[in-house]
């Protein structure tokens, strides 16, 4: 399974060689574990955290239409704390994930820009655009701290995983040049496990997200 | 139903004073075995608040059988944790009794939990099976059992014992005190267990002894001060008093000391060491209702010694008796001296005779008034009525009794009376006997002679009071009575008393007779012979003068 994650990472890199836009993206994802027990009990007091979130994707357009493809590889890092009074304990989780994602978008609304963004000759401007994207991402490295106790989640099958993610986004891309812009972006999704727990366990965990990001991208020349 | 794990933690046992407080505390805190579900890793041994659960407890002796079980309906609190006392639970119909039954008696117990989570009655799992431990060290400042404590080692106390409530202090063994023994209260030792001191016992108080006190060993026993006895006072041995002794109230010499009269070692009261014997004080003054000594025997008082005055005296038969005879001899002794006085020409010499009789008889008169009146003090009296003396038999092996008249030869006496120097009678039971004999033998060879007073004496035929007695017959030891009458001269020296009763009995009477004392009816002989010796002399003179008158014609 991991091998495979790796080879579409890889087949997406080499495909981003050849997009027409290159992007990294920074911001703060605002992550919500969704758990249920075995008997289908959430947890009490299980709030979320905000933690970072990293990525870089490229965009693809779509035979010149405002629709693109769109992939890209990110490292999001989601975290939780609880605590339960009655037991006196103190949960907290910190969980860094290496993911890719791919899917498409749709720009909109474009202010002062011409439809066609691979305009060379465009002027500053503003594009709305949404997207939509799948993926999968898979733990890098994770922490869980019962108390005053540290567990490395690396090898917990909750989480040690990989999750299918379903994201949605909205964002707001400003062509400062023609080949730079910057891009505001806001990304709701939700990672979920597709996979059966190979020891039995009937829990449930995923992960609810909010991510606030900024970016920087660059156009990149189009090739006729 | 979730496996739970049960950490108990138990505290010392503790029993206080009342069997309402006896039990055994019992701490748990219960933890989830089967851990918290969290994301990622479980939490594992998450103690569980709020459950409601049933624990049962149950305490088994070493032969494996329940001496107490009960149940407590419980849940954990906030932290999980149950607090509970043993003993105090609701007892099951398994338990044979109550916590306070449990006999603690040092043999091993084992404690089984047994846990049953919800509130009904759900299975009981056995939790834990602990054996019940004693404490090896125990450090306190104040220990309360309301049980009893058991110490098989030595127990060493490094302050002082207080046993309080009044609760007794049993010892099964020796107690031994090294150092002093103070007791505020009463020592007992009871069970008639004895009290052994090798040393001296000082008493500063008052010792009661409820019992007797026995004093072994032939130790003597040393009183400094007075011995003051409420009771009887018994002592199985000697008595040897070294001072004075006073006894103020009645004492009762009754010895078991029998044997023969002339054995010092058969009277009971002997009093010697002194050149005096029995000084007797009786209060106020002596009379003859005070008696200083009274003889009893089985049939009553036997005689006394009492005291005489001069009223005494007076009025006592026999001084008056004496008083009545010189009376008469006086008389008599002054009707002979006028009579030789009358015939003083005639006969002179029977004159001086008669006067020499009447200074006689008064000399004689007031000698016995002046020795009764100064010897008056005490008058031993008895129911024997005569003095007697120990006359040996002339031969001892001749049968003679008392009341038999015997006569005295050479001291000796015999049944035969012809020839006697002397006629007596055997006396009964004489009042004073004298010339007690020196042994048993001449004791068993010799009779008890009546030398005065009243004796009874065997008289054949009748008797009236007032008549001679005179032997019978010489040899038969019996006497017959002569009134005064009848008497003759030739039987004044055979006269051996005057009946003082009668005997009316024709063939034996056993008549009181009046011995040694001197009769008056000589005088009546001597009086008629004097008369017919006046007469004959006055015949004599008057002869003479007619001769003469013959002679001068």
């Amino acid at each position: 399974m991991k091998k495979l994650f790796y080879l579409i990472t890889l087949s997406f890199l080499s495909v981003s060689l050849h997009a027409q836009q290159f992007n990294f993206e920074f911001g703060k994802t605002i992550s919500k574990f969704d758990y249920k027990n075995s008997e289908g009990l959430r947890l009490e007091n299980l709030n979320g955290n905000t933690e970072n979130h990293l990525a870089l994707g490229f965009k693809q357009p779509i035979k010149r239409s405002d629709f693109y493809y769109l992939a890209g590889l990110f490292y999001n890092k989601y975290g939780a704390i609880s605590s339960d009074y009655n037991a006196g304990n103190y949960y907290k989780w910190e969980v860094n994930y290496l993911g890719f994602n791919i899917g498409f978008g749709y720009e909109f609304l474009k202010l002062d820009y011409q439809r066609n963004y691979r305009n060379v000759n465009s002027e500053e401007a503003f594009t709305f655009y949404i997207q939509l994207n799948t993926g999968a991402e898979m733990l890098v490295q994770g922490n869980q701290t019962i108390n005053n106790q540290v567990i490395n989640l690396k090898g917990v099958e909750q989480f040690d995983k990989p999750l299918i993610l379903g994201l949605g986004s909205i964002g707001v891309n400003y062509y400062a040049t023609r080949t730079v812009f910057v891009f505001a972006q806001y990304t709701g999704g939700k990672s979920f496990s597709v996979f059966k727990s190979n020891s039995g366990d009937t829990e449930k965990l995923n992960f609810i997200t909010h991510t606030i990001s900024l970016g920087i991208g660059i156009n990149l020349p189009v090739h006729k | 139903m979730k496996r739970v794990l049960l950490l108990s933690v138990f505290i010392m046992a503790f029993f206080r004073l009342s069997g309402q407080y006896q039990g055994i505390a019992y701490q748990a805190v219960l933890f989830d075995e089967n851990s918290r579900e969290i994301p990622g890793v479980d939490v594992i041994g998450n103690y569980i608040p709020s459950q409601a659960m049933t624990m049962r407890f149950s305490i088994i002796n070493e032969n494996g059988i329940i001496e107490y079980q009960e149940e407590h309906q419980t849940s954990t609190d906030k932290f999980g944790m149950i607090n509970l006392i043993i003993g105090w639970g609701i007892i099951t119909l398994a338990s044979p009794g109550t916590f306070s039954d449990i006999d603690w008696d040092g043999s091993p117990k084992d404690l089984r939990v047994e846990i049953a989570l919800g509130n009904g009655s759900g299975v009981f799992d056995e939790f834990s099976y602990e054996k019940l431990l004693f404490v090896p060290y125990a450090f306190h400042r104040n220990i309360t059992a309301t049980g009893s404590m058991i110490i098989d080692g030595p127990s060493t106390l490094r302050s002082s014992l207080d046993v309080l409530n009044g609760s007794p202090t049993n010892l099964t063994g020796n107690l031994n005190v090294d150092g002093f023994s103070d007791l505020n209260g009463s020592l007992n030792v009871n069970n008639g267990s004895p009290t052994n001191l090798t040393g001296n016992l000082n008493v500063d108080g008052i010792s009661d002894l409820n019992g007797s006190l026995n004093v072994n060993n032939g130790n003597p026993t040393f009183l400094t001060g007075n011995l003051t006895v409420s009771l009887l006072t018994t002592l199985n041995s000697n008595l040897s008093v070294n001072a004075v002794s006073n006894f103020n109230g009645q004492v009762t010499i009754d010895a078991d000391v029998n044997g023969t009269d002339d054995q010092y070692s058969s009277y009971p009261l002997r009093v010697q060491g002194s050149n005096q014997g029995i000084g007797i004080i009786v209060d106020g003054s002596r009379d003859n209702t005070n008696n200083f000594i009274t003889f009893w025997d089985s049939q009553g008082i036997q005689g006394r010694i009492e005291g005489q005055t001069d009223a005494d005296l007076l009025n006592d038969p026999e001084y008056i008796y004496d008083q009545a005879l010189y009376a008469a001899q006086t008389l008599v002794q002054a009707a002979n001296l006028v009579t030789a006085l009358a015939a003083i020409a005639v006969d002179p010499g029977n004159a001086i005779i008669e006067g020499a009789n009447s200074v006689a008889l008064a000399a004689e008169i007031a000698g016995y008034n002046i020795f009764a009146f100064q010897n008056l003090g005490v008058t031993y009296e008895s129911g024997s009525g005569d003095y007697a003396e120990w006359l040996p038999r002339l031969d001892p092996d001749e049968k003679i009794i008392f009341g038999q008249i015997v006569g005295v030869y050479g001291g000796k006496i015999t049944k035969k009376t012809d020839g006697a120097e002397m006629l007596m009678v055997v006396s009964k039971s004489p009042i004073v006997l004298g010339n007690m004999p020196k042994d048993s033998i001449s004791r068993k060879n010799s009779e008890k002679v009546g030398f005065l007073g009243q004796v009874p004496v065997w008289i054949i035929g009748k008797v009236k009071t007032g008549d001679y007695i005179i032997p019978f017959k010489s040899g038969s030891g019996f006497g017959r009575a002569i009134a005064s009458k009848d008497l003759t001269i030739d039987m004044m020296d055979k006269i051996v008393g005057i009946a003082w009763s009668d005997g009316n009995n024709e063939f034996v009477n056993l008549v009181n007779t009046l011995v040694g004392v001197k009769n008056n009816d000589w005088i009546k002989f001597i009086k008629s012979d004097k008369e017919k010796i006046a007469s004959l002399n006055n015949s004599i003179h008057a002869l003479k003068e007619e001769n003469e008158l013959l002679k001068n014609r």
